[in-house]
């Protein structure tokens, strides 16, 4: 049960190593996805969303983490 | 040669080789830990069975994927890439910027060995106990890279050629471990950990953005460019943490 447990544990740090970061890059992916089903982008303008949006939560996860770092 | 070999093909091998080599340095060291303390034969048979369970796990998951319409398969996969690649490149950024301490091999190594060498029973026990610290291990540093050489073989079809990748990074540092004979600390880890984490980043961006219905500019040729961004980025963002940080990292 241990390996298992620790399977599912190693699973989720996969993907959610920063809750923050995963969930804001979640949200964006989701408003992505709506602003191309809604028209209000077109197919290239939701490429460049879909690039700047995880750069800029990438970004704000590293000053987060540094500023908590440092006290 | 295939028309995506330079833009996708090779990029995706060279994704799974190098985070194949960033884990199994880490599963060699405590592999290397119990074959020192307890003997080779747990340190072996441990590490058989989870290479073996590891194995099962791709070829199991890897063609069951292939049954879903691609579109969906590209954005299921590709979000899931861009979070994992995210992770690794976020880990690697502050580690770079002095934010979180190297990974040290050494201390690992020295870790496991006292870990091992403080438990108590018969020689039977003492030896399933060290299998199963090598079987653990190597199971679990495995994950990662056996969901990049699936996720990777189902955005493109790319299983085999995943597969060989972290197969010979696999064969490479175990043939380097066996000739040092001790922790591989001097494998650049963080490097390789950063170059994984800018390249599923952008595969993650470019499978996700395909199966929204995103239009790239260039075609495949984009994922380059993507991975150029991210490497920039990247690179910018070491530089913020070293100054917030106000730390002068190596």
């Amino acid at each position: 049960m241990s390996i298992l447990g620790d399977v599912f544990k190693e699973l989720f740090k996969m993907f959610v190593a920063d809750l923050r970061l995963t969930l804001k890059i979640l949200c964006g992916l989701i408003l992505v996805a709506l602003l191309l089903h809604l028209a209000i982008v077109g197919p290239v303008a939701a490429g460049v969303l879909l690039t700047l949006i995880p750069l800029l939560v990438l970004g704000e996860a590293v000053f987060r983490e540094s500023r908590r770092k440092r006290g | 040669m295939p028309a995506d070999f330079w833009t996708v093909i090779l990029p995706a091998v060279l994704a799974t080789f190098l985070a194949s080599v960033v884990e199994v340095v880490e599963a060699f060291t405590i592999v290397l830990a119990v074959g020192t303390t307890r003997g080779w034969r747990p340190a072996i048979a441990g590490t058989g069975a989870a290479l073996g369970a590891l194995a099962l796990i791709v070829v199991v998951l890897g063609p069951a994927l292939a049954v879903f319409p691609i579109h969906l398969l590209q954005l299921f996969v590709g979000i899931l890439l861009l979070l994992f690649g995210m992770g690794w490149l976020r880990k690697a950024i502050l580690r770079s910027g002095g934010v979180l301490p190297m990974h040290d091999e050494v201390e690992a190594f020295a870790e496991e060995t006292a870990s091992l060498k403080a438990q108590t029973g018969s020689a039977d026990t003492l030896n399933w106990i060290a299998g199963i610290a090598a079987f653990k291990a190597v199971l679990l540093e495995g994950l990662e890279v056996a969901f990049i050489v699936v996720a990777v073989g189902a955005g493109k079809g790319l299983l085999g050629a995943a597969s060989l990748g972290a197969l010979a990074a696999c064969v490479l540092v175990l043939a380097l471990g066996v000739l040092v004979h001790r922790p591989l600390a001097q494998v650049p880890e963080n490097t390789l950990k950063f170059g994984v984490g800018v390249m599923l980043s952008a595969f993650g961006v470019f499978w996700t953005g395909e199966g929204l219905g995103v239009d790239w500019p260039g075609a495949d040729l984009m994922l380059v460019a993507l991975a150029g961004v991210f490497l920039a980025s990247g690179l910018g963002f070491v530089r913020m943490a070293r100054s917030v940080n106000g730390e002068k990292a190596a």
